[in-house]
């Protein structure tokens, strides 16, 4: 496959990565053997990629998870559907949690059998129905302002 | 009853506690504004309590929650962000709670070098502000929380080969974009 320079410059991202496929990445190679141009360009995406390190993140702010959780619990979506049957065994899983204080973070296993926790009124346990995200969006939108009070 | 509400919350605030720190910073380097930032974020977490029952347990928490967030800031971002904000409980943000910018502490550099430090944080911002938004969503997923070509598609609902081509033209536009300033810093 003979690249020209534009088709370098579409994959060099990759390049930098080791992305492409074997094919691909010897082409490039041939390419940049013996075209300056694009071997700077190949420089100027790894001083791009550092460059992108300035771009600054944010903090939540404090009691952020406290503001959550309570408005989770206003909701009356979530009063209504969460089972008596299932409150005992969440309060022993968050009393077991709390044991465990913050000196370790819980493993994706253990946050992930704390919803099945939460769920097991209703998981969908079928793979194609578990992908689908796009419910209906009443389904989305949280309920407070609908029932009641 | 009490015990209850007490119960299911702290669970529920462990996970909040667990994951606000990634949901924050992907919100912040997604949308660079602080403004709503605090009521995307809740809208996620609530949306991941009320989605849960569509969670694969052999899946990583953490991409559902990327792939939950994609969905409001991407898929609906358009239309959601004529809407209020879903918070219909909660009181609005006030402004002493904003969230804090990660910005570094600028005494840690020497002045010139802060003052550039922040002319190019500025400059990307735009950069990043002109990529279209699932470019910029994989962009961010991959530079700032190590996703792989493989989890950013499970989190887009794409395939892996769809990423790694979104992901090679959102560095070549920041790349060409950035090119006239980087020109210095380039060694031979
Ligand atoms: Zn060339």
């Amino acid at each position: 496959m003979n690249l020209s320079c534009d088709g370098v410059r579409d994959l060099l991202a990759l390049h930098v990565e080791g992305a492409l496929d074997p094919a691909e990445a010897e082409s490039v190679a041939r390419h940049l053997g013996s075209c300056a141009a694009c071997r700077a360009e190949e420089r100027l995406e790894r001083a791009t990629w550092r460059a992108l390190d300035a771009v600054p993140g944010a903090a939540p702010p404090s009691a952020f998870a406290e503001r959550v959780a309570e408005a989770a619990r206003r909701s009356s979506r979530w009063r209504r559907i969460l089972p008596l049957a299932a409150a005992a065994s969440i309060a022993l899983l968050a009393g077991a949690l709390a044991l465990r204080g913050t000196r370790a973070v819980l493993s994706d296993e253990e946050v992930i059998a704390h919803l099945d926790l939460l769920e097991n009124w209703d998981l969908v346990s079928d793979p194609e129905l578990a992908v689908a995200l796009d419910a209906p969006e009443e389904d989305l939108l949280p309920l407070g302002g609908g029932s009641g009070r | 009853m009490v015990r209850y509400q007490r119960g299911d919350e702290s669970a529920f605030r462990r996970i909040v506690e667990l994951y606000e720190g990634t949901v924050f910073n992907l919100l912040f380097r997604f949308t660079g504004s602080r403004e709503g930032l605090e009521d995307l974020a809740q809208e996620i977490f609530l949306r991941v309590v009320r989605a849960r029952g569509r969670y694969r347990p052999k899946a990583k928490f953490s991409t559902f929650l990327y792939r939950v967030a994609f969905n409001l800031c991407v898929n609906e971002g358009r239309s959601r962000r004529k809407l209020r904000l879903a918070s219909l409980d909660a009181p609005s943000p006030s402004g002493d709670r904003s969230p804090r910018a990660d910005l570094p502490d600028p005494r840690a550099r020497p002045p010139h070098e802060a003052v550039e430090h922040e002319e190019m944080a500025r400059r990307l911002r735009s950069i990043l502000d002109t990529l279209p938004e699932t470019q910029r969503m994989a962009l961010v997923m991959n530079k700032y929380h190590d996703l792989s070509y493989r989890e950013i598609a499970e989190a887009l609902g794409s395939t892996e080969k769809a990423v790694k081509s979104l992901l090679a033209r959102a560095r070549r536009s920041v790349r060409e974009r950035l090119a006239p300033y980087l020109g210095g810093e380039i060694p031979a």
